[in-house]
């Protein structure tokens, strides 16, 4: 048996200390002295919604979790929420679910979800510092459910000895591992062949057009702007598909999560060409004369079955 | 849940929804949706083997605290549906069930296929106004007709028996959570003599639907269905209804422009005379009051209890979010979260109405 360490309540089983987010380390630590002494709403609402807006909505509004009504959820249901954040999706599943182990690998982020959760008074969240090793450190078919929302693309910083998708292989292989017979692995990201990829918006690696340029190209690309590998692997809807096979998941559900994966707003099956349309048709609204172009593009697409090649992200449903 | 939905219907298919054949498969799609602005509530499209279109929603709720809220818009829609005369009642959506699957409340209604009227108004990007005029005159035609036979039937109306309900405890409320100004307090106490001749006129309590917005109304081959019940009330002061949907029509006009003051501003196009919806306003209040009977004087009375009531409902919903850590928390309410430096349309948007409104009163279509 192995032991690991527990700073301020959290075990830890990371490999080294990491800190990753969207507002500077300093202002993280405002933010966990503002939501000490205040409260953690106070610090979201007051700090963190005028440092970064968007971060804030991501960190408050459990809405944007709705993909979670595909899973047949109960009291009894273990989930693992990874790559957790600031807890907003945790504390969304913790409502309706028995368990819920978050864990990222920044052990800031953990302690403000810890103390939020500890003056909401929920107990069945379970913060753990963790994510970064390959092998994680659950024993077997232990999950109902284990969710990576906007995570599995940024795996591949973790080892640069092996290739991104190595890594993304290995982690999904082993979540296949902890998942129990018939549980879920929910996956939120970006697709590589998106539209607006092609229309040049900036990949995770800074910059533009290097999610669809070969890899290698890419990485050489990225060594020359920015002097660093490209690591944060995306794939396409095939792609995907091929990546959880070789991961064993054997029954694959791809769904369009519109307009994000992060802020979900509309979720069907990419494959249901007829939901779909009626998504375009009725549920849509169209304010711009720009927004009727790329709706009236994507129905002629949808027509000829490629639109869901071409959707900005996905949420994908892979069952063991 | 949703395999828990799929197997509970395909099992109870005869039982629930008896009219409709028995299907092979059934295919979802999830949308957001929100409750009288607070977000908790998720529809469930559901389709049916091969058909193009949805044949019910299920609706559900994300806390179990507004587990509540489902139950109003069931027996909503049963009791219009056990009211209303036939060209009515086919407005609104048919109500199946309600009851528990998995861990989830859930509703199940009829789905009625077409575009919101927020949604039609605003993709017609060169001729919004008269689409949005045009439409506004369908709906208050039903909007009428359903509120005198629903009312009628039950024969509620102000009295001195409930005035303290629909007067006095909403202008208590709404005095003791805003910082209004000394005009404004004037303002409200100068109501006083205009609410005891309402009282002695004994005016009809109507049904509301509590969330008549353009997003609620779905409009299809010149027909369309009022959906969304779960703000409902049996006995709600007149105007209610009318007001809101007047004034979310013009909303649903400036679409990109939903934050800050433009909000405001788009107020003065239908209340203030000379505004831009001021006409149609006024010809759809006249109307209505004729209708029933109500005296024209005492409308700035009316509109004033309109936007106290909304204004006590959105600071209910702003303490209900904060205390769920939602988007937006109340805690600096009154200093910061004005529309100068937040969303108007979550933060105090109708007490800066009624801000606008005292301070226009003379200006007031009425």
């Amino acid at each position: 048996m192995r032991e690991y360490p527990i700073r301020e309540r959290i075990p830890l089983f990371s490999r080294g200390d990491y800190y990753f987010a969207d507002i500077a380390e300093n202002d993280m630590d405002t933010l966990l002295n503002i939501s000490l002494q205040n409260g953690w709403k106070v610090g979201l609402h007051d700090f963190l919604r005028k440092k970064n807006h968007g971060m804030y909505k991501i960190a408050s509004d459990e809405s944007r979790s709705d993909w979670r009504f595909m899973f047949s959820l109960s009291e009894n249901s273990r989930v693992l929420d990874m790559g957790c954040g600031l807890g907003g999706i945790s504390l969304a599943l913790a409502q309706r679910c028995g368990e819920v182990i978050s864990m990222d690998c920044s052990l800031k982020r953990l302690k403000f979800l810890d103390m939020r959760a500890e003056q909401e008074s929920i107990k069945n969240i379970f913060p753990v510092c963790g994510g970064d090793t390959l092998k994680l450190p659950f024993p077997n078919e232990y999950f109902d459910l284990v969710v990576l929302n906007g995570v599995l693309e940024w795996l591949g910083i973790f080892h640069r000895e092996l290739k991104p998708k190595e890594v993304q292989l290995a982690k999904l292989k082993d979540i296949y591992r902890i998942l129990k017979n018939g549980g879920n692995l929910y996956i939120g990201i970006e697709n590589r062949m998106s539209y607006v990829n092609f229309l040049g918006a900036k990949d995770h690696s800074g910059l533009r057009f290097t999610a669809l340029m070969p890899r290698r190209v890419a990485d050489l690309y990225c060594k020359i702007r920015t002097g660093q590998e490209y690591r944060t692997y995306t794939y396409s809807l095939n792609g995907y598909k091929r990546l959880l096979k070789k991961a064993n998941f054997s029954h694959i559900d791809i769904y369009a999560t519109i307009p994000t994966y992060r802020d979900v707003f509309f979720l069907a099956s990419v494959d249901d060409t007829k939901t779909m349309d009626y998504f375009f048709r009725y549920l849509l609204h169209i304010h711009s004369f720009k927004r009727k172009v790329i709706a009236s593009f994507s129905r002629v697409l949808l027509r000829i079955r490629l639109f869901r090649f071409f959707l900005p992200e996905y949420g994908i449903v892979a069952r063991k | 849940m949703i395999d828990q939905l799929r197997d509970f219907l395909l099992d109870n298919w005869n039982k629930i929804l008896p009219h409709l054949k028995q299907p092979h498969e059934l295919r979802f799609l999830i949308a957001k949706g929100s409750i009288g602005g607070y977000g908790g509530k998720v529809n469930l499209f559901l389709f049916v083997d091969n058909e193009p279109q949805p044949i019910v929603i299920a609706k559900t709720v994300r806390d179990a605290q507004s587990d509540q809220l489902l139950a109003i818009e069931y027996n909503s829609l049963r009791y219009i549906h056990s009211t209303l005369s036939k060209s009515l009642r086919e407005k609104t959506p048919q109500v199946y069930f309600l009851g528990q699957v998995g861990i989830y409340k859930v509703l199940i209604e009829e789905a009625v296929t077409g575009k919101s009227i927020d949604a039609i108004v605003t993709s017609n990007l060169f001729s919004r106004r008269q689409i949005a005029c045009r439409m506004l005159k369908i709906i208050f035609v039903w909007l009428i007709e359903s509120k005198k036979e629903l009312n009628i039937r039950e024969n509620y109306y102000i009295n001195e028996a409930n005035h303290k309900e629909y007067f006095s405890n909403p202008i208590e409320k709404f005095l003791r959570v805003y910082n209004i100004s000394g005009k404004e307090k004037n303002f409200i106490n100068n109501m006083e003599n205009s609410i005891s001749d309402i009282v002695k006129h004994k005016y009809p309590l109507v049904f509301e639907h509590g969330d008549l917005s353009p997003i609620n109304i779905i409009y299809s081959k010149d027909k369309f269905w009022v959906i969304d019940w779960t703000c409902s009330k049996t006995k709600s002061l007149p105007f209610c209804d009318l007001f809101f949907l007047l004034i979310w029509f013009v909303f649903c006009n400036y679409p990109n422009e939903v934050e800050g003051i433009v909000r405001l501003n788009n107020f003065d196009q239908i209340f203030l005379k000379n505004g831009k919806y001021s006409s149609i306003a006024s010809e759809l209040i006249r109307d209505y009051c004729n209708k029933f009977n109500i005296d024209l004087l005492f409308l700035k009375t009316f509109f004033a209890m309109f936007i106290i009531n909304r204004a006590n409902k959105e600071y209910d919903i702003l303490t209900r979010q904060a205390d769920r850590g939602y988007i937006p928390l109340v805690k600096p309410f009154d200093q910061e979260m004005n529309y100068k430096n937040g969303s108007l349309s979550k933060n105090g948007l109708y007490i800066n109405i009624f801000h606008r409104f005292v301070e226009n009163s003379k200006k007031f279509i009425f």
